[in-house]
């Protein structure tokens, strides 16, 4: 594993966003997934990870419900609300296209 | 909506802290059990995780700040931590909040008469629909004048007038009320059947007048009343409607009691008596048919969809056609016109309303003056302060959230102000209301009211003003302080604090800034003196002005015969009997009747012609008897007083002014000249006289007026029904009111005396709009020279202070007292000289916005301008002398020693 790569805070919502998007879980089970899922590349901090979860519920992309885990103790579950989803699928479509626009010019200039 | 529910969820949440506490174990527990998992120690697990996790606080916090319940909890937070720091600060607290209590109880006692004479909406539906009706008559090489109307030509405005939903007409009047405990004068108005309706008010209990009330001359003789009226006078008891009392000695039916603070449309009325009544009441059968009878002001609702500028041109359009079919001075260059005004418009007086106006903006600079004097005192203390908040930068503070809480303290500070400011305002109002009862103009149109200082109280209204001005006044001081304190230098702060540096250091010591602001504030200073400077010359140079007569020792009182009682020779027997009887009273030394009293605004307004040849416009007639102008003490220039020889039946004969012998005999004597004076329009007999003699120039009208051509008949010859009755007295005598009630009703017990005054009284109070202004300008004045030289004091003592280890070092180096003492108030003087600089043509384009209200001074006068600057410059020497003392008393030797 490199180093960890500084994530910005938008891309970072977007990958929250992404995780729940199947299934609600809570903040540890968010930040292993992403490490996981990106083949352990992308290392969440807990710093960056739970003030971002508290801000995209204000936002209301998210929502929150206690409830039991794996292990039966206590823990704070989000999942996508209907105007996450949507916001999601927007959000998808510009990494698209803002990441292909990148390449080209990173391939060819 | 999102804020709404996040804002409510933290109100009835259970505290966010415990589940974010858990929600962050959890994570930091799960880290620790995947660390054992994969094979480290116990402890070296726990350590691991707790490392990766970071500062658990400052993940809270930053969690925190994610929200918005956040922001309420913060803001509370600064508040209570604020209220310690200013009770903690006692003294501190104190003078910012006795400072800031004048700034704003100012600014709310002018709005207070600002709201209750100009602004505050009519108490109708929809007053913006209501439209006064004017009439005007364009003579020309005579004037313009402006009348009512007559009631048959209120019936062509009704029938014409289709832009307005309805028309109503109302007249004041006054009536004698018997029947209901003592006989009573009481105000009223004679309105048409359309008048409630048309202001869309309603009866309280009972009823209105009904159409058929309004149709037939003389019948039904229905009256409603005032709440006030109710309670006073019939002890609010319930069985009222269909009670009967007298109106000037007919009795009427009590239809109806009208919601407590409606007072009609004059503002005093408290009986309400049908039109069709009015020639029974006024005993002129011909009241209602003569057209030339000007008496009943007229206005109208606005039909729904008509714009205000198409019914006034409809109106205007309307009058016209009316004149064209019934031309009102027929053969005459006269021009009768009509216009419509907006109502609310019609009833303010427009020089009492520039008075408030130039006093709300007197305040504001009073309040501006008062907020700097705060700022300046809210920096030095952050300096004080400066090592507290450079910790507070070092260890992560938001300099925003610094920014707040400072401000917090300076708004809590502000509304403390607020609150003390509504005592002060308070205060200040009863204070004015000792001086003057009432302000504005006597003699104005009914539909101007004069503000009436006793009734006025501190409603919803003024407190949200005062609310706006105290948060804004937070802002205001504190947004300067706040950053300046937060400026993020910390380093420098912590490593500077307790040392005295030079005053050269921008940021923690902001002299230049301090000095602009207290500039600024001797600038405001001598706009206001400078206004109140020449409000007060007005003042004294109005009350100094040759009424004509004496008011010392004068006293009126005002009785009126009713007709149905009195003819012409029982009036003159009255006259005779009352004059006598008063006259007998002991330290009475002359008593006269007469229809008109100085500066009571009352007249009888006509023409007349000169040996029945050249043509006298505007001449005002005076009933007077004998002893008229002894009583007055208004000299004779030429020939003879009125005396008992002029009765009825011998030679009629007039008195005129000198004005009037000026006017319409220049060059010539007019005594034994024949004149006639005609009184048109009311249906009464010319009356024609011989001169027999000039008096001097009396005002009848208002002091800062020049006197008309007056001319005087004998009342006996020609008895007056409204009369006022004048006694002079003996010098320091007082005359009990019960004496003269008791005098009055021996002649007749029906008879109410009402209006009893003092001359002198009189006269105060026909300056009240001037009085007023220099009364509160001069308040407002002297405030502004107060903060101002405190601001200075403040300025240059601190300097002193701050500059003291320097001044040891140049007084040991060799400098003399007067260099150090040079030194130390040059800021101060240099402030004072430049705000001077600045203020004068400040001022000068300031006072221009007196002129309306300014008597015999012009608003530039120049010797005013020169006391000002001598003022400014003293206070300046006076605010710099504490201060000079200090600085020439430093020792050396103590001031080096003593950092």
């Amino acid at each position: 594993m490199g180093k960890p790569i500084d994530l910005v805070q938008g891309t970072l919502d977007v990958l929250i966003m992404r995780s729940i998007a199947q299934q609600s879980l809570h903040g540890w089970a968010i930040a292993q997934r992403i490490h996981l899922v990106s083949n352990e590349v992308l290392q969440v901090q807990q710093g960056s990870l739970y003030p971002a979860l508290h801000r995209l519920e204000e936002q209301g992309w998210i929502e929150s419900e206690w409830g039991e885990s794996e292990n039966n103790r206590r823990a704070k579950y989000y999942s996508l609300t209907q105007a996450g989803r949507k916001r999601l699928k927007q959000e998808i479509d510009n990494w698209d296209r803002l990441s292909s626009a990148i390449t080209l010019v990173l391939k060819k200039a | 909506m999102r804020r709404l529910t996040s804002v409510l969820r933290y109100l009835r949440r259970s505290p966010a802290e415990e589940d974010l506490n858990e929600e962050l174990k959890y994570h930091l527990q799960r880290q620790f059990e995947l660390h054992m998992s994969s094979g480290m120690s116990e402890s070296e697990a726990r350590t691991t995780a707790q490392k990766e996790f970071g500062g658990m606080a400052q993940i809270q916090e930053e969690c925190r700040q994610a929200r918005t319940g956040y922001w309420l909890e913060a803001v509370l937070k600064d508040v209570r931590f604020g209220a310690r720091v200013l009770v903690k600060e006692a003294g501190f607290t104190a003078v910012v909040v006795a400072t800031l209590a004048f700034g704003i109880g100012a600014n709310s006692a002018i709005f207070t008469l600002l709201y209750a004479a100009v602004l505050k909406p009519l108490p109708y539906t929809e007053p913006e629909r209501l439209m006064a009706l004017e009439a005007s008559l364009d003579q020309p090489g005579r004037g313009q004048f402006r009348f009512g109307w007559s009631y048959p030509k209120f019936q062509d405005l009704q029938r014409l007038g289709t832009a307005y939903e309805s028309i109503a007409g109302f007249s004041e009047w006054s009536f004698n009320v018997t029947g209901a405990g003592d006989p009573e004068r009481v105000d009223g108005e004679i309105v048409t059947g359309s008048y409630f309706a048309a202001l869309g008010v309603k009866a309280m209990r009972g009823r209105t007048f009904l159409p058929e009330e309004d149709r037939t001359q003389d019948t039904h003789a229905v009256i409603t009343i005032s709440e006030g009226l109710w309670k006073r006078k019939f002890g609010a008891r319930s069985d009222i409607v269909g009670s009967t009392i007298g109106i000037n000695q007919i009795p009427f039916t009590i239809v109806g009691v009208m919601p407590s603070g409606f007072t009609g449309e004059s503002g005093r009325a408290e009986i309400w008596a049908p039109v069709m009544m009015a020639p029974s009441i006024g005993n002129n059968p011909k009241r209602l048919q003569a057209r030339m009878a000007h008496w009943l002001m007229a206005f109208g609702r606005v039909r729904p969809g008509v714009s205000l500028e198409q019914a006034a041109a409809d109106f205007a359009t309307a009058t016209q056609r009316m004149e064209e079919a019934h031309p009102s001075s027929p053969g005459r260059n006269d021009t009768w016109s009509g216009r419509a005004v907006p109502m609310m418009a019609a009833k303010s007086d427009p020089v009492l309303t520039r008075a408030l106006w130039v006093l709300f903006g007197a305040v504001g600079f009073v309040l501006l003056i008062a907020c700097i004097n705060v700022a300046t005192l809210l920096l030095s203390r952050t300096i004080v302060r400066q090592r507290e908040i450079a910790i507070r930068l070092a260890i992560g503070a938001s300099r925003a959230s610094l920014v707040r809480q400072l401000l917090a303290e300076s708004i809590l500070l502000s509304f403390a102000g607020g609150v003390a400011g509504l005592g002060f305002a308070l205060a200040t109002l009863k204070i004015l209301a000792l001086q003057n009862s009432q302000v504005g103009d006597l003699g104005n149109s009914p539909m101007i009211a004069r503000l009436n200082l006793t009734s006025l109280t501190l409603d919803w209204t003024v407190l949200v003003f005062t609310g706006v001005v105290s948060l804004l006044t937070g802002i205001l001081f504190g947004l300067m302080p706040a950053l300046q304190a937060s400026r993020p230098d910390p380093g420098s702060a912590l490593k500077a604090s307790g040392v005295a540096t030079t005053e050269r250091r921008p940021g923690v010591h902001a002299s230049g800034l301090r000095s602009a602001l207290v500039t600024a504030q001797v600038a405001l200073a001598v706009v206001l003196v400078a206004g109140a400077g020449l409000m007060l010359q007005s003042l004294a140079r109005l009350l100094a002005t040759k009424m004509g007569f004496h008011a010392e020792n004068v006293w009126t009182f005002r009785v009126v015969l009713p007709p149905q009682r009195y003819n012409e020779s029982s009036l003159r027997r009255f006259h005779d009997e009352l004059i006598a009887r008063l006259r007998s009273l002991p330290g009475v030394q002359s008593a006269s009747v007469a229809s008109t009293i100085p500066l009571s605004g009352q007249n009888e307004n006509t023409t007349g012609k000169v040996n029945n040849i050249a043509e006298m416009a505007d001449v005002k007639v005076h009933m007077v008897s004998s002893d008229y102008f002894q009583t007055y003490a208004i000299p004779l220039i030429k020939g003879r007083l009125l005396t008992d020889v002029d009765r009825e039946g011998r030679q009629r004969v007039a008195v005129i002014s000198e004005s009037a012998a000026r006017q319409y005999w220049p060059g010539q004597d007019p005594i034994g000249h024949q004149i006639t004076l005609g009184l048109d329009g009311w249906g009464r007999p010319v009356e024609a006289a011989e001169i027999v003699g000039i008096v001097g120039d009396v005002k009848y009208r208002r002091l800062d007026t020049p006197p008309d051509t007056d001319f005087y008949l004998s009342n006996q010859q020609r008895p007056f029904r409204q009369i006022f009755i004048s006694l002079r007295v003996r010098p320091n005598f007082e005359l009990p009111g019960a004496v003269i009630r008791d005098t009055v009703r021996g002649l007749d017990a029906a008879l109410p005396v009402y209006a009893l005054r003092s001359m002198t009284e009189i006269v105060a109070d026909s300056a009240s709009v001037i009085r007023f202004n220099s009364l509160l300008l001069s308040l407002f004045a002297v405030l502004a020279l107060i903060l101002a030289t405190i601001g200075i004091f403040g300025m240059v003592s601190y300097s002193v202070n701050a500059r003291t280890r320097e001044m040891g070092v140049r007084s040991a180096l060799g400098a003399s007292t007067r260099q150090l003492i040079g030194l130390a108030l040059s800021g101060g003087i240099r402030a004072g000289v430049l705000g001077l600089l600045i203020g004068i043509p400040l001022a000068l384009a300031g006072t221009r916005l007196l002129r309306g209200l300014l008597y015999e001074v012009k608003d530039g006068d120049p010797g005013t301008m020169f006391g000002v600057c001598a003022l400014i410059l003293v206070v300046t020497l006076i605010a710099c002398y504490m201060p000079a003392r200090r600085a020439a008393a430093i020792d050396p030797a103590i001031a080096l020693r003593n950092e």
